[in-house]
């Protein structure tokens, strides 16, 4: 739903950002041949010609970088008061501005996005692991577990996101492991149904049935089977995840529900600076722009695996 | 060597037929792709007589569906392009007309009708409007005259309870039962042409049949020619007047039908032929296959295209480019060095020419 | 239909009846409303016990939320536990406010992102495609909030300053210019114009990008190439075969949104201090006052659940293949 939340699960919301679709003839219809390459070889191939993902990719591993090395790098302690300094504007001794405390906008910002990153980063896995299990397991056994499942998250899916993560902020505190937590609780539910969505349709296909006739074990089906062809699907969406994740960590924190100070986290940060915003603009520009690099990179990133991973995407480029 | 070859015609063959509706000459369509551009129908040329059925055969990829998307103008600008060529109908160049002179041509008095029926009907109108607005198109009918006459069309298909089934969706009905709608739909202006690409391959056997007669009795009812195209050579046999085979983007023989089957003369047509079983030969222990794969269409090498794959393959075959020349019967072209040689037919040994091309040079 | 429509409801009931008890046992657990008076030194601590059981709050925490919901489903929402207003009327209230700026919104996003996703398909890989597109990622990765303040800053500050405006062209808080009364439409606008567009423009990414993509798989398809060999008219055929089957999935979604703006401006609210249904949650989140959040919670997924099946009925009837038992 609107207010950054945007309640569209992450494959959902992201899915029409597809790039480009068939032309007439297909490659096969038309004769050419790819010589006898592996799926993954042709992936890696086709993400590497989505130069953007790539760009993006670099990007993010800068970012993650800098801000894992934020002790190393940041010229000040995020809490670090300079009193005779606050409210500077860019300059040589405070590169991005200080605060009305005097803190450095510059160190707060690296250690801020190592927040936020770390925050994006674990609800992704998490999310995606626990989406990924319990899809997978409604969707093979169906039956009762699909049923809970289905009711379980219809629920939540019928309450508004934020209105969901406000009420559970409330049960848990506001360091960073509790919003990952909670953010995880909630996210991986989008992405169990798309999973669960997945394994039934792959279920029905004929070389499930083949595998099976030849005896194959329930495990052997899911693990060789069935994960193989929905990872890229999985993969997409985790990365989708990660972006939903960094906004709406940043949109808690910013209402006051997320991240609390002392911790920097963008989200708070454009709190603090919001009183002031119009007398000191570089505490609100800085950290939203930090946002917006990141989360775009991401989008770029998981529109380019999209491109090189899902399946059902037909691409010719004219 | 040159003793032995039949001097080479110009790329236009036109067949001394009487009433010509169609006459596509040196057609080439190509399509910007990723990997480069490819030359889908590369130098086509031949004509479509009234009344007449004209097959088409090939493999996959072989270019046949595209020459048809060609001559309907249905080629999607800017992937694909037709770079050269003529494509008259009754002496007007389609190519070179009003977009909406061509337009009006097109469903009127050419028509067309795809592979796949449940994919070509549209799944959220009604299958009555849906031939109903291709008559409105051309047409200043009131809707209900339209309406009424989509369901004699539908009658004249052989699709019982008319009246009722025109109300119905496209999934409301089997694939036979679909394919019928779009002939019903194709044959609704009384065009002079229709062109079938490959209208029964998604179809079940004993459905291909029903849908061939209906096909052949609409042709004779109505006095259209047919283009067919199709891969399956036991259509042909029982439908087509003339037959024409595509491999990689040209042309490699054309003859009416009784001659194809009887005598061949290009390697690829025996291959097409020796793949299918027949009832009039002995049982075979195995079907012969042709080896290999068709050519990559980007860059087509300059000399025959089927040499790869061909037993009779010699130097020249490799180096220059056999173009279609006449053979003994009228109306039999083909596109090989060898077809002069006497009892140059399926079954005659590769050493055999390797021997008699050594005694020439 | 209608079998499939009532069975859909009934599963719903519970489903509410489960979320009122979770957003209940929250909310006792972790907010205690008499707390603002606790610590007040002035009020002896027999008047906080008077206080609390005037409020009921004494009693145990099922008892409490049984007691609540014999009224609710009774019709009766009583009245706020802070305050004297009725429940029903502050919720009616906010919601009318919610509306107004989402129903705005939404309006403007689905002409908008409709159309930029029409033109983008059919031009596609030109110029306007490729800034639609570029459009469409930033406007999905932007932080909303962030956004809403960079339109404040240029509305109330520097267009002020640039053009030596004496009052902003657009309002950048509130709904009404405060102490005003009656109903001024052009002072409406002024305020509803920013956290509309801040709205809008979320949602414009996503309904292009959806009609592009349903556009573009809908003008690639084999019955729009029927259509052109049966002659037709190419605007017919991009309208009446292209649109018509393109809008499906996005007619849907649409629906899903219209359910979802009861709840989820809570953001745009904040920022720009919309009293509506958001403004309202976070209020009574902050103070623990049950009798408006219970009902509140209950309305929003009401409208949820009934929108996602008025959705579903849309897909039944816009597409013919799909039809409930």
């Amino acid at each position: 739903m609107p207010d950054g939340t945007i309640d569209h699960p992450p494959g959902q919301v992201l899915s029409p950002v597809a790039t480009s679709t068939q032309a007439p003839p297909t490659f096969e219809s038309l004769g050419l041949e790819e010589h006898g390459l592996s799926q993954r070889t042709l992936a890696w191939r086709r993400f590497r010609r989505h130069r953007l993902a790539m760009a993006s990719l670099a990007v993010l591993l800068l970012l993650a970088l800098a801000t894992a090395l934020a002790g190393v790098i940041a010229p000040y302690g995020f809490s670090e008061q300079h009193l005779e300094d606050t409210l500077q504007g860019p300059g040589a001794k405070h590169l991005l501005g200080t605060d009305t405390l005097g803190r450095d906008e510059f160190s707060r910002l690296l250690y801020g996005g190592r927040v936020s990153l770390l925050v994006g980063l674990g609800v992704a896995v998490s999310a995606g692991v626990l989406g990924t299990l319990i899809g997978a397991a409604a969707g093979f056994y169906g039956g009762r577990l699909d049923n809970i499942v289905m009711r379980v998250t219809d629920l939540f899916l019928s309450i508004p996101l934020l209105v969901v993560l406000i009420i559970a902020s409330r049960v848990t505190g506001g360091g960073t492991l509790d919003i990952v937590i909670v953010l995880a609780l909630v996210l991986w539910m989008p992405l169990a149904r798309i999973v669960r969505g997945m394994f039934l349709s792959l279920k029905e296909k004929e070389f499930i049935e083949a595998a099976r006739m030849i005896g194959a074990s329930n495990w052997r089906i899911i693990f060789r089977h069935l994960v193989p062809n929905s990872l890229g699907v999985i993969v997409v969406n985790v990365t989708l995840t990660v972006a939903l994740a960094i906004l709406t960590e940043s949109l808690l924190s910013f209402l006051g529900f997320g991240i609390q100070p002392p911790t920097p986290s963008w989200g708070n940060m454009l709190e603090d600076g919001r009183g002031l915003m119009t007398i000191a603009g570089w505490l609100v520009w800085f950290p939203g722009a930090a946002i917006l690099l990141t989360v775009l990179c991401v989008n770029f990133l998981g529109d380019g695996l999209r491109d090189a991973l899902d399946p059902t995407q037909r691409r010719v480029r004219a | 060597m040159t003793a032995e070859r039949a001097p080479a015609l110009p790329p236009f063959a036109p067949e001394p037929a009487g009433d010509v509706v169609l006459e596509v000459e040196d057609l080439k369509t190509v399509f910007r792709t990723e990997a480069g551009i490819v030359h889908a129908v590369d130098g086509v040329s031949f004509a479509v007589g009234a009344g007449e059925v004209l097959a088409i055969v090939g493999e996959s990829g072989c270019g046949k569906t595209v020459t048809a998307l060609s001559i309907m103008g249905l080629i999607q600008a800017p992937a694909g392009r037709i770079t050269s060529g003529s494509i008259r109908y009754r002496g007007k160049d389609l190519l070179k007309i009003h977009p909406d002179e061509r337009r009006a041509i097109r469903g009127d008095r050419i028509a067309m009708i795809f592979q796949d029926p449940l994919t070509a009907l549209n799944p959220v109108h009604r299958v009555g409007a849906q031939i109903a607005e291709q008559i409105e198109a051309h047409r200043d009918v009131p809707g209900s005259e339209a309406w009424n006459r989509a369901v004699d069309l539908l009658k004249l298909v052989g699709i019982p309870n008319a009246a009722e089934r025109a109300r119905n969706y496209p999934h409301h009905f089997s694939g036979g039962m679909r394919q019928r709608v779009m002939i019903a739909m194709a044959i609704s202006l009384d065009p002079e042409l229709l062109i079938a690409d490959e209208p029964t391959t998604a179809l079940d056997v004993t459905v291909q049949a029903q849908i061939l007669r209906v096909l052949l009795d609409v042709q004779q009812r109505f006095g259209m020619a047919i283009v067919l195209i199709t891969h399956d050579l036991g259509v042909v046999a029982g439908v087509a007047d003339r037959v024409m085979v595509m491999y990689a983007g040209k042309q490699v023989e054309r003859a009416d039908v009784h001659t194809l089957y009887g005598n061949p003369k290009h390697p690829y047509t025996w291959g097409l032929l020796g793949s299918t079983t027949r009832v009039d030969q002995p049982r075979l222990d195995q079907l012969a296959q042709i080896p290999g794969a068709p050519p990559s269409l980007l860059a087509p090498p300059p000399a025959c295209r089927f040499a790869p794959r061909c037993a009779w393959a010699q130097a020249i075959c490799r180096e220059e480019y056999p173009e279609l020349r006449e053979v003994a019967e009228p109306d039999h072209i083909a596109a090989c060095h060898f077809v002069d040689l006497d009892d140059w037919g399926p079954g005659r040994p590769a050493a055999d020419l390797v021997r008699r091309t050594e005694e020439v040079t | 239909m209608l079998r499939f429509i009532l069975r859909r409801l009934l599963i719903s009931v519970p489903l509410l009846f489960v979320a009122s008890v979770l957003v209940f046992t929250v909310l006792h657990l972790t907010i205690d409303p008499a707390a603002g008076v606790r610590v007040n030194p002035r009020i002896s601590a027999a008047d906080v016990q008077r206080y609390r059981h005037d409020l009921g709050l004494d009693r145990s925490g099922p008892a409490q939320y049984f007691a609540w919901l014999g009224n609710f489903v009774q019709g009766k929402w009583g009245h706020s536990l802070f305050s004297s207003t009725s429940v029903s009327g502050e919720i009616r209230e906010a919601l009318v406010n919610s509306m107004v700026l989402g129903v705005t919104g939404f309006t403007i996003a689905l002409l908008l992102g409709v159309t930029i996703g029409v033109i983008a398909a059919v031009r596609q890989y030109s110029v306007f495609d490729y800034l639609a597109t570029s459009g469409a990622f930033v406007a999905l990765s932007i932080p909303v909030f962030w956004f809403a303040l960079i339109l404040q800053l240029l509305f109330g500050l520097y267009l002020v300053r640039w053009l030596h405006l004496e009052q902003p062209i657009f309002y950048t808080a509130g709904m009404v210019q405060p102490g005003s009364v009656g109903f001024d439409l052009l002072d409406r606008v002024r305020h509803l114009a920013l956290p509309a567009v801040v709205l809008a423009v979320q949602l414009i990414a996503v309904y292009s990008r959806y009609m592009r993509a349903s556009m573009l798989e809908v003008l690639n398809s084999d019955y729009l190439r029927t259509a052109r060999a049966k002659g037709v008219r190419e605007r017919r055929v991009i309208v009446h075969h292209g649109m018509r089957n393109a809008l499906i999935p996005i007619t849907t979604q649409a629906a899903i949104d219209l359910g979802g703006l009861a709840g989820g401006l809570i953001a745009t609210e904040a920022i720009f201090q919309w009293p509506g249904m958001g403004a309202l949650f976070v209020r009574v989140m902050d103070n623990g006052d049950y009798a408006i959040a219970l009902p509140w919670v209950m309305l929003t997924m009401a409208f949820v659940i009934v929108f996602n099946l008025v959705a579903d009925i849309l897909y039944a009837v816009l597409d013919p293949r799909i039809r409930y038992a």
